[in-house]
């Protein structure tokens, strides 16, 4: 009792719980509606060059300002492997390295869930090679999630790459069309508008479907 | 009352110098009464402090309800777990001031000035409270987090993953996202064991999402109510039960436009593979353009290799990827779909994929409940500077936000008012009674 008292007289204002009552009261929800495009996702391709690699990273690690780097980076791969998403974008080897996967939710085991996902030894070392040259790393700052980048203004950067919406067309005239499934779900003519918070995305139009009935058949007689 | 206190502070100036409790008092009273901020009234209210410059300190208590498990006769029964957290904060000292000239008093037009130079001080200093509860809602410990650590499952993340990517620009996805995300945060505090939510503090740019459905701008079926409607714009003060506050903008950055906490610039990945060999062309969807645009083979290829088309230039670079550069003539064969050519896959990356996205906060706001704005140690002093032939008020005042996460009643409100001996024998005669 006296070890209480005593620590008590070093705390004026001592705000104390009831007890009785466990309240769990707020709760936060982050990136639950669009409010404008800022950039990433237009045609620019990055070049594999000292500049282009260094221009990139420069873009890439400024996180206070709208992005207006390269888009699309391109890496061709010994393999013939499907890809599954999430798919993410780390350094395997690295078991230090935690990866935000969510708005507020890091993944701490990344070998453990790269296991899962990537099977394929070229493709691992492949995205780490990628990584690694890019400094995706951020190792010089804390990756931070919603609650600790809002306040500063920054962005927040989430290394698991989903499936998007794409249309490879070959010399033989065949072609080979994936749907997006990711964060934006599948891309269209006209999402701009949506992703600029002005309108609802396009429902998918109702499947229609056509039987015959042969009324012949119906009537036959079972054997 | 106003004029006239303004008139006998001009007149009795001299007296006035230095510090001044009666408009002190008229100053704090403006704060807390006149300007009704819902940060500090329905969510974290004002909560005076005779000596906030001092550490302020909470525990906060968990016991978890458990189920009895059967026990054998003459053996140990399971002990239940509880925990307990210790938090701690300080008040900051804040302050703002303002200057007139020497004789503004001389003119009706230098009262109305000075009158709306406190309208301003108190419109400041109200501006930074909210400021403080935005920040003191945006940083408060998560027990989503903590639920997380302590009941992690295996199958968690993938839960995680999916429920993310479902709620990721919710509300222009689905047309009632905003009814189910309420009732999906209504059922996860319950579950917690919290209190029914009854604030909701979203963007004005989320409002519009409440208030723009198709039951409440269908004007022409609702009569002259409808055309009322139309005239006054739809209204949203509550919506299922929850009190709807606008989350403000504040100039938080030198040089930039006010930023709205619950705006975000988010940058999400997406990549897109397919076979090398023979391959034309990739289409991708381009939003600067809003459609389909085509990235040819070439344009491919000059982004692997440093200068020119051949093989060997592309070698000699030095940033180029290893897996790239060892292979560069298998992949040049691979493009242009020559015979034994090795199966290259394309993968492309669009790694920073940036949006503005809006977040929304729920929960149960008050003292007893979530937390306070403990504020305290006012001071409005009076000074003159005569050699610029200027006098002005300085405001100071302790100031913190502070959200009590899992804190359900304060129970030693007292404690603010009472001195420390009080509370010393509140406490020890608790300690005697347990």
């Amino acid at each position: 009792m006296c070890v209480y008292v005593c620590a008590y007289v070093c705390v004026c204002y001592d705000l104390r719980t009831d007890n009785e009552t466990k309240q769990r009261n707020l709760h936060r929800i982050w990136d639950v509606a669009y409010d404008g495009y800022c950039g990433g996702k237009d045609m620019s391709v990055m070049k594999w060059s000292d500049s282009g690699v260094e221009e990139y990273i420069e873009k890439c690690n400024n996180v206070n300002t709208n992005f207006d780097g390269a888009s699309i980076i391109c890496v061709p791969i010994l393999t013939e492997e499907c890809f599954k998403s999430p798919m993410p974008l780390c350094n395997y080897q690295d078991k230090g390295t935690k990866l935000l996967a969510t708005s507020d939710l890091h993944i701490h085991d990344i070998q453990n869930y790269a296991s899962k996902q990537i099977s394929c030894n070229i493709t691992r070392e492949a995205l780490a090679q990628v990584h690694k040259t890019l400094q995706m790393h951020n190792d010089y700052q804390i990756v931070k999630d919603a609650c600790e980048a809002v306040g500063v203004g920054e962005t927040t950067q989430c290394r698991l790459l989903y499936k998007g919406t794409s249309n490879f067309k070959f010399k033989d005239a065949t072609n080979k069309q994936t749907f997006g499934c990711g964060h934006h779900g599948h891309d269209y003519v006209g999402v701009a508008a949506v992703r600029n918070g002005k309108s609802l995305m396009a429902a998918t139009a109702p499947h229609i479907n056509i039987s015959t009935v042969d009324s012949g058949a119906a009537s036959k007689p079972k054997a | 009352m106003w004029g006239v206190g303004v008139r006998w502070c001009f007149f009795n100036w001299n007296v006035q110098q230095g510090p001044n409790q009666w408009i002190t008092d008229r100053v704090d009273g403006l704060i807390t009464d006149a300007t009704n901020s819902p940060f500090t009234t329905v969510i974290l209210p004002y909560m005076y402090m005779d000596y906030p410059d001092r550490k302020v300190e909470w525990n906060v208590w968990t016991f978890d309800q458990g189920l009895a498990s059967r026990v054998p006769y003459e053996s140990a029964a399971r002990t239940l777990t509880q925990r307990k957290q210790s938090f701690s904060g300080y008040t900051v000292r804040q302050g703002l001031a303002i200057t007139m000239e020497h004789n503004f008093m001389m003119t009706s037009q230098g009262m109305e000035n000075f009158q709306n130079q406190i309208k301003q001080v108190v419109g400041s200093i109200q501006n930074t409270n909210d400021l403080d509860v935005h920040m003191a809602l945006i940083t408060a410990p998560s027990y989503m987090k903590q639920v997380r650590e302590r009941y992690y499952l295996e199958d968690y993340l993938q839960k995680a993953l999916r429920d993310y990517i479902d709620t990721f620009g919710f509300v222009q996805k689905n047309m009632n996202a905003m009814d189910i995300l309420i009732e999906d945060t209504k059922s996860l505090i319950s579950g917690w064991g919290g209190t029914e939510p009854d604030f909701l503090m979203c963007s004005n740019k989320l409002c519009f999402q409440l208030t723009m459905t198709q039951e409440r701008t269908a004007y022409l079926t609702q009569g002259a109510d409808g055309k009322k409607l139309l005239r006054d714009g739809p209204t949203m003060d509550m919506y299922r039960g929850l009190k709807i506050v606008k989350s403000k903008a504040f100039s938080l950055d030198e040089g930039s436009a006010p930023r709205d906490i619950l705006r975000r610039r988010v940058r999400v990945g997406e990549y897109y593979t397919g076979n090398l060999s023979n391959l034309q062309s990739v289409e991708l969807y381009d939003e600067d353009s809003d459609n389909f645009e085509s990235l040819s083979v070439s344009k491919i290829w000059h982004s692997l290799v440093e200068s020119g088309s051949s093989a060997t230039d592309a070698i000699t670079s030095s940033s180029c990827l290893r897996c790239i550069s060892d292979n560069i003539a298998a992949i040049k064969n691979c493009m242009d779909g020559e015979e034994g050519h090795q199966k290259f896959s394309l993968l492309l990356l669009r790694p920073n994929i940036e949006h503005y996205m809006l977040g929304l906060v729920i929960g149960k706001g008050g003292m007893d409940h979530l937390g306070a704005t403990l504020w305290g140690q006012t001071e409005m002093s009076v000074f003159d500077d005569g050699q610029h032939g200027v006098w002005g008020m300085t405001y100071k005042y302790h100031e913190r936000a502070m959200v009590f996460n899992e804190v359900g009643v304060c129970v030693y409100v007292c404690a603010y008012v009472l001195c420390i001996c009080v509370c010393m024998c509140v406490h020890m005669c608790v300690c005697v009674m347990i």
